[in-house]
């Protein structure tokens, strides 16, 4: 409701062409996805990138459709309703996460090399910022780039990287120097044919099992010095600026989702008589639904607030930290909540309730945990 | 080379819908929804690809009826038709195709089309009759369930081969200006693109009055429709498992549900 103070005509009908793609490109697919632990990204993203989903908010000069934030809200809004995360999450890292450094820092080369192809959806991206001994302290990381002539040579390793096994190239964090500080690290372009690389193991996961995940090995890897991202030492400080278009697309995937999953209770709710009545009558379970409908109707209107601030040019990293710690709780409470109130039924892993709890605990987790967050909204109170 | 393809708007059959009062139509509410009619989005894709094989072709679509066919003239642009055409005609309720060939006649009469292009029939009335039609009053040829078609534009030719019963294919070849009734399956009709989306909405129509000149009297009359009759018929299958979807096969495969 109201959602015409917002949307323009002409954004419906963007958002009407994303559902109808959904619904029949990708919902009927999704059960065989999840079953195989992978879906077939190059040809869903082709797809995608024929019809100029891929690259909303990106110059039409390399295939994108120039458009504002608003577009790439309803983008991120619809693919919410994908009945599972992995693949939200799998264009997600398309679009959002592994693309924005480039679009931002990159070379005009980088740009048509790298970027013009994932936004037409003929090269699947990944980011690949964690490694085994490096998360949430992202200034810990490893692994190594050093200046040899034209090329750089990447030694280390990185670990949960999204799309990790079918990338083409990712977009890669790497140490350029041992002086100690936030100057010491860059982003690179790095093309996944080279030899040196390595994917030595797809996960096994809790949830989002139609996105494969991956940990990657580099091995003395030559790369050309021409796929530094802007300026050596800068990668930090740039990553950190990727991390918020990131963050930022869990917004609306989270209060869309959350939405979608109180449906599916609510569903449940009516059709299933415990002592003699259908449980929706129940009050405890109506007032724990409501309650959920309030904090998503408030995430939303954060998520709005945040693209009019982003509209008008102005810093967003307070508001985006707020909206995924707020996303991170909302799922982990609500999810537990909502299949608690499917009882047995809903352990069983042939409801989608079950998807929903599993692939929601990632949200508190994944591109920066629930704690970080916090930690950065207690730096900036000056805490 | 010029393409016009002609859309109709037709009632979305998954929404519930009720008769007028007087019986003679489906009663159009706020809530009615519309969409474009399943069998014109494969000519549109017919002329799409014609487009794509062929530099310096444009495509025109044209709609004729009320304001709210707008919407699917404006999903024909978004699809990649360059332009869109409005035939402004307010009669509500039911249209002979007589009366639509003879407003798409008029208005593609004087802008020299080469092809013209229509589905094989609409999923409302599924008269088959508004392509045939048009091709009568402007005097080009015309076939029929199309399944192929390939141009010469040089000698300017057309060769198509149109679907006949029994799994037979009629090959003919046409003069240009022509018209085909394009048969579904021809093609694989495509989503609209963002870029198309945008144009589309910001594209402005190419808006025509209704033309009741030389419009000839009806020649059919509708009666009135009516709800499909209630049949609550159930069958229930007995035996086990296997003889169950053995008898569940036959049923399907006597009514022509499986192939
Ligand atoms: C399915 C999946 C997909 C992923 N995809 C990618 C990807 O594509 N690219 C990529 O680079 N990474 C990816 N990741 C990694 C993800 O970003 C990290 O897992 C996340 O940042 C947390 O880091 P960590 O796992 O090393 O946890 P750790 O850093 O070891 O932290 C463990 C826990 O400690 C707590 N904690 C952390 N810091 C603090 C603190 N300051 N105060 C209090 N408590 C704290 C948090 O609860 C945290 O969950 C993915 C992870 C998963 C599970």
């Amino acid at each position: 409701m109201g959602s015409e103070i917002y949307f323009t005509k002409e954004h419906e009908m963007v958002r009407k062409a994303i559902r109808d793609f959904v619904n029949k490109e990708i919902n009927p697919y999704v059960d065989e996805w999840e079953e195989k632990g992978i879906a077939p990204l190059h040809e869903i993203f082709k797809k995608m990138g024929d019809l100029g989903f891929l690259g909303m908010r990106y110059d039409e000069k390399y295939g994108g459709e120039g458009l504002d934030y608003w577009y790439e809200l309803v983008l991120l809004e619809e693919i919410g309703h994908i009945r599972c995360g992995g693949i939200p999450m799998a264009i997600a890292v398309q679009t959002n996460m592994a693309t924005p450094a480039i679009n931002e820092f990159g070379s005009e080369y980088l740009k048509e090399k790298y970027m013009k192809p994932a936004i037409k959806g003929d090269m699947v991206a990944a980011i690949a910022v964690t490694e085994p001994d490096a998360g949430s302290d992202v200034a810990a990381i490893r692994t190594t780039a050093t200046k040899n002539g034209n090329h750089y040579i990447l030694n280390g390793s990185k670990t949960f990287i999204t799309n990790g096994t079918q990338a083409d190239f990712l977009t890669l964090l790497a140490r350029t120097s041992d002086n100690p500080g936030y100057h010491s690290f860059s982003l690179f372009v790095v093309p996944t044919k080279l030899p040196g690389f390595q994917v030595s193991k797809k996960l096994d996961k809790l949830g989002m099992r139609s996105s494969d995940t991956a940990e990657l090995y580099f091995d003395n890897m030559k790369i050309p010095a021409e796929n530094l991202i802007g300026i050596e030492g800068e990668g930090f400080i740039q990553q950190m600026q990727q991390f918020q278009h990131e963050r930022f697309a869990c917004m609306p995937m989270t209060y869309i989702g959350a939405k979608d999953m109180i449906e599916e209770t609510v569903k449940y709710l009516r059709g299933r008589i415990v002592f003699g009545k259908p449980l929706i009558t129940k009050q405890v379970l109506r007032h724990r639904l409501v309650k959920w409908l309030t904090e998503i109707e408030c995430l939303k209107q954060l998520t709005y607030h945040i693209v009019r601030m982003k509209m008008a040019g102005q810093d967003v990293s307070r508001e985006i930290s707020m909206g995924k710690l707020f996303s991170g709780n909302l799922l982990d409470e609500m999810a537990g909540g909502c299949l608690q109130m499917f009882g047995g039924m809903g352990f069983m892993n042939e409801m989608l309730i079950s998807r929903y709890y599993r692939d929601s605990k990632l949200i508190s987790i994944g591109g920066g945990a629930s704690e970080v967050m916090s930690d950065i909204l207690s730096k900036l109170e000056g805490f | 080379m010029k393409i016009l393809v002609c859309i109709k708007q037709v009632v979305c059959s998954e929404s519930s819908l009720e008769l007028n009062p007087n019986g003679k139509w489906i009663q159009e509410t706020d809530s009615t929804e519309f969409r474009m009619n399943r069998f014109d989005e494969y000519a549109l894709e017919e002329a799409l690809l014609i487009k794509e094989a062929n530099p310096g072709v444009t495509i025109d679509v044209v709609s004729v009826g009320p304001n709210r066919v707008k919407d699917v003239v404006k999903k024909g642009l978004s699809k990649g038709a360059d332009n869109g055409v409005h035939i402004l005609y307010e009669e509500s309720g039911y249209c002979p195709p007589r009366k639509i060939a003879h407003q798409i006649a008029g208005y593609a009469g004087k802008q020299s089309y080469d092809l013209i292009l229509t589905g094989v029939m609409a999923e409302d009335d599924m008269l088959c009759q508004v392509g045939p039609m048009t091709a009568s009053l402007l005097s080009i040829p015309c076939a029929v369930s199309v399944i192929k078609e390939e141009i010469d534009l040089v000698n300017r030719m057309i060769t198509v081969q149109s679907e006949m019963e029994s799994g037979k294919v009629e090959e003919v070849i046409l003069s240009l200006p022509a018209l085909l009734t394009i048969q579904t399956g021809i093609n694989q009709p495509r989503y609209p693109s963002l870029s198309n989306i945008v144009r589309a909405n910001s594209q402005e129509l190419i808006d025509v009055q209704a033309s009741f000149q030389e419009e000839s009297p009806d020649k059919v009359t509708l009666l009135s429709i009516d709800y499909p009759a209630k049949s609550s018929k159930i069958c229930i299958l007995e035996g086990s498992a296997e003889e169950k979807a053995e008898q569940l096969l036959t049923i399907f495969h006597n009514r022509s549900l499986l192939k």
